[in-house]
């Protein structure tokens, strides 16, 4: 994949310092309309957080069903289920059928018994359940990262109009009060809107809207890399006409490529 | 291939920009970007199968696609052509090339539906197979939709919603896979309490029904769901009974049922309990033919909730315990928490507060054990009733404030409204009318806002009844009359407001109210009190008498018609049968409002009763009112 991004260096800066501890901020929110470049930068920053040797994971919210039980378990599948303890415990405690009986070390505990603890027709009760989940998980990570630093979760194509509309309650709500009061943890969201101001954890937060790509210099690594002869003119013209959407640019540009079929 | 795309400026120049890229590519590697562009993402694997060649020719392909500007990694699953690239040559494609649509989405349900263990690949393939073969979607939107349904995974519904929506808002959907589509977006509308949303979903999949005769009975069933959440019954129970028909002719047997049960909750809803038994018990006999243990369970504690307000407290004991086993024997917690809040109901109705505590108490348990905080803040607000009830004022307002702040907690405003108006009655229990009109206000202002009007007039009936209690009669007349206008279907209104003209001494009045509330509700107890209480400011006792018997018979134990039956006893001159009448209502559950309205008809008898019983009647009363002392 060609990078259309290849001229962010402020944006990768922002995400390096955060990553390294020079800004207080933990939660970046990504904020731009399609095809300016969103995922590519979330992907380029997980590169940089692997190449950091800082564990890492990430959720695509375009791709099929994801409700609050997914991004609990993914952290924990990704980072091993062995540092979530409470968060096990919690969920066996939850499929218990009595207060008398126990399920400890009967049931393995896993995404499908999360979703199934999560799976209740009362919407006060799952509430209450993504709460208490979420607490569990939030005392483990503290315990966890307080050992081993910092951990980053990318959430991509957070978009309030397509995601599930419990997700997005707990998400900008439960979910990032939490981050809040977990020092190790870097939270990245990206999407065409991004969750609104919130008073619990706006003050860790920093917003960034992707600007345009319409600057003909942001290009000329990126025409280079594909070996295309085309003058600055050329590249200024294209800006132009495509008001900096690097998407738009990009495929425009790519027509002058050879390859291999009819001029 | 001039046609702007979508409306945008932007989206036509991409579109152009694309269809450009497309003819500069050789014809098989362009091939493989339409097919590609079908799938939300795609590998080599599946971009063989979508285009039916080997898999080291598509890999090849696939090497090739990933050096293009629009496809992207898609998070361990291979790559994805751009959302927006995706939208703009799958319309192209669809205009142009319909058939080689179908065949590559065939050949994609086809592919993901090899791993059904996959939700995501499951989801994937219901997609395609909604363009693909619309019937097969049809039917797997139907299936797994219920499925997610009635296990709430409800992520997983709405990404089936919007998987279908897909198609849908582009014009690729039709007939009955359309319908299912927009039904089960009416099913996620409803439990996001977002009632007009649903409506309209509901009403687009009705349109596109198409001969399906579960989808339309489905889609009326739950238009009439959405109908009875509005508190417009009239409309709800036209849908029952005509999803109701479609069910019998198809033989579903638990959409009958339900059909049925829901026709007994709007009768319920209604005052009609006769009715609402009925359909109950009629419900009842099909879920148990179906071995449906919830739905069974359900209709006993239905039943349960119409002998409570028939007054006929054993036999509503009696199912809620029936429904409690149920309940308890397939695990239902939040069911058992009901029922047990329930038998506390009837304990507070027979005035055995210490019961109602201890069942209110034993609930509040379970419903915090499984956290359901509704049932948490109405158990407290329950408790709340049972201190009001015992003049503990100041421990019912501390409950009343404590669900208060759980309804807050969980933005439930109605709930919220519910306690600030309990408030406002506590404040007038205590006959601080400032603070019960404050808190009256602000309750009416929050029911206004929610748009419920049946809520706001029995904020009015409270100020009614305050003003009544303080005999400011003209006023009480305008709080009821504010209630009815608000609220005319409910015959409530028309009792109390006759209740205040009986106390005015205008009887025609009176007599006017209470045949207006005969035609709304003709069975109710009260009706049958307030003729008798008529009558007998009438002066005319066998009628008094004869009435408080009826009202006796739709409601016993009922301490005020007890009371007036007493009195009228008195009144014809039976001493003996008098006092029989009036031990009764001061041994079983009565509260203090009772003995206070007994103690205001006591001064209406006749100068012919000996003044030393009337004394001694009177006696008796305030001794009992005694226990009421605010504390």
């Amino acid at each position: 994949m060609r990078p259309i991004h290849i001229d962010r260096k402020a944006e990768l800066d922002l995400f390096r310092d955060i990553l390294e501890g020079r800004r207080a901020e933990r939660i970046l929110l990504v904020e731009a309309p399609p095809g300016r470049g969103k995922t590519l930068l979330l992907l380029e920053y997980q590169e940089i957080t692997a190449r950091a040797g800082m564990p890492c994971a990430a959720l695509d919210l375009r791709l099929g069903s994801v409700g609050v039980s997914d991004v609990l378990t993914t952290m924990a599948e990704e980072w091993g289920w062995e540092q979530f303890p409470a968060f096990r415990r919690a969920v066996e405690d939850m499929l218990r059928p009595t207060a008398e009986v126990s399920v400890s070390g009967v049931v393995q505990i896993g995404r499908p018994q999360v979703q199934v603890v999560l799976g209740q027709e009362d919407r006060e009760v799952r509430r209450q359940r993504q709460r208490l989940l979420t607490d569990a998980l939030f005392q483990d990570l503290r315990a966890w990262l307080g050992r081993t630093g910092r951990a980053v979760l990318f959430v991509d194509t957070y978009n309030p109009g397509t995601v599930d509309p419990e997700l997005r309650e707990w998400l900008e709500g439960v979910f990032l009060g939490q981050v809040r009061r977990c020092e190790g943890l870097i939270v990245v969201i990206a999407g065409q809107q991004t969750p609104p101001p919130n008073v619990i954890w706006e003050a860790c937060c920093h917003r960034l809207h992707l600007r345009p790509l319409d600057d003909p210099d942001d290009w000329i690594e990126w025409v280079r890399a594909a070996n295309l002869a085309v003058s600055r003119e050329v590249v200024a013209a294209f800006c132009y006409r495509y008001r900096g959407e690097p998407l738009d640019i990009a495929t425009s540009l790519s027509m002058l490529q050879d390859w291999g079929g009819a001029r | 291939m001039n046609r702007p795309q979508n409306g945008s400026e932007r989206d036509r120049l991409l579109a152009e920009a694309t269809r450009e890229f497309l003819k500069r590519l050789p014809p098989s590697l362009a091939e493989a970007v339409w097919a590609a562009a079908v799938p939300h993402w795609f590998d080599g694997e599946i971009l063989a199968r979508i285009l039916g060649i080997p898999e080291e020719d598509a890999a090849a392909r696939y090497a090739r696609l990933q050096e293009m500007p629009f496809v992207q990694p898609a998070a361990g699953r291979g790559h994805a052509v751009h959302e927006l690239t995706r939208r703009l040559l799958l319309d192209d494609l669809w205009r142009d090339r319909q058939e080689a649509f179908r065949a590559w989405s065939r050949r994609a349900a086809e592919a993901f539906e090899s791993r059904p263990d996959a939700p995501d690949f499951l989801l994937e393939s219901i997609y395609h197979w909604l363009v693909a073969d619309p019937d097969r979607g049809a039917d797997r939107v139907w299936n797994w939709g219920a499925e997610w349904n009635n296990t709430f995974q409800y992520a997983r519904l709405h990404a089936l919603v919007q998987a279908g929506l897909e198609h849908e808002e582009a014009g690729r959907l039709e007939g009955r896979a359309r319908g299912w589509v927009l039904f089960r977006k009416g099913q996620l509308h409803i439990l996001y309490n977002e009632y007009r949303a649903a409506k309209t979903a509901l009403e687009g999949a009705l349109e596109s029904a198409s001969g399906d005769r579960q989808l339309e009975a489905n889609c009326i069933k739950a238009l009439g769901d959405v109908h009875h959440m509005l508190d417009e019954y009239g409309a709800a129970r036209g849908r029952y009974e005509e999803a109701l028909d479609i069910y019998r002719e198809i033989g579903a047997r638990l959409g009958e049922a339900n059909c049925i049960k829901a026709l007994g909750d709007v009768h319920y809803m209604l005052d009609e309990y006769g009715a609402a038994r009925g359909r109950y018990e009629e419900a009842l006999g099909i879920y148990r033919e179906i071995g449906d243990r919830l739905g069974e369970a359900n209709c006993i504690q239905a039943l349960g909730d119409v002998h409570l307000q028939l007054g006929e407290y054993g036999a509503a004991r009696g199912r809620y315990e029936e429904a409690l086993g149920i309940y308890r024997e397939i695990s239902d917690r939040l069911g058992e928490a009901n029922c047990i809040w329930a038998l506390g109901d009837v304990h507070l109705r027979l005035g055995e507060y210490g019961a109602a505590r201890g069942q209110y108490e034993e609930a509040l348990g379970i419903y915090r054990e499984i956290g359901a905080r509704r049932g948490e803040a109405n158990c407290i607000w329950a408790l709340g009733n049972v201190h009001l009830r015992l003049g503990e004022y100041g421990a019912a307002r501390g409950r009343y404030e404590e669900a208060l702040g759980i309804y807050r907690e969980i933005s439930d405003r109605l709930g919220e409204a519910n306690c600030i108006k309990a408030l406002g009655d506590l404040w007038a229990d205590q006959e601080e009318v400032e603070k019960a009109l404050a808190f009256l206000d602000e309750a009416e202002a929050r029911f206004s806002a929610l748009g419920l009007p049946a809520y706001v007039a029995w904020v009015h009936n409270s100020r009614g009844n305050l003003w009544h209690r303080r005999e400011d009669h003209a006023a009480a007349v305008e709080a009821y009359t504010r209630a009815i206008q608000a609220w005319p279907q409910e015959g409530a209104f028309y009792r109390n407001r006759a209740d205040t003209f009986i106390e005015m001494g205008d009887f025609a009045a009176a007599a006017a109210d209470l045949e207006q509330a005969a035609t709304l509700a003709p069975e109710h107890p009260y009706l049958a009190l307030r003729r008798a209480q008529l009558a007998f400011y009438m002066r005319d006792y066998s009628s008094a008498l004869r009435h408080a018997q009826e009202a006796l018979v739709r409601r016993s134990p009922f301490a005020p018609a007890a009371l007036l039956a007493a009195l009228a006893h008195l009144a014809l001159g039976d001493e003996g049968e008098a006092t029989r009448a009036l031990e009764t209502a001061i041994q079983g559950p009565h509260d203090k409002e009772d003995l206070e309205d007994a103690l205001r008809w006591l001064e209406r008898l006749p100068e012919t009763v000996p003044p030393e019983a009337v004394e001694r009647f009177r006696e008796r009363l305030r001794e009992a009112l005694n226990r009421f002392r605010p504390r």
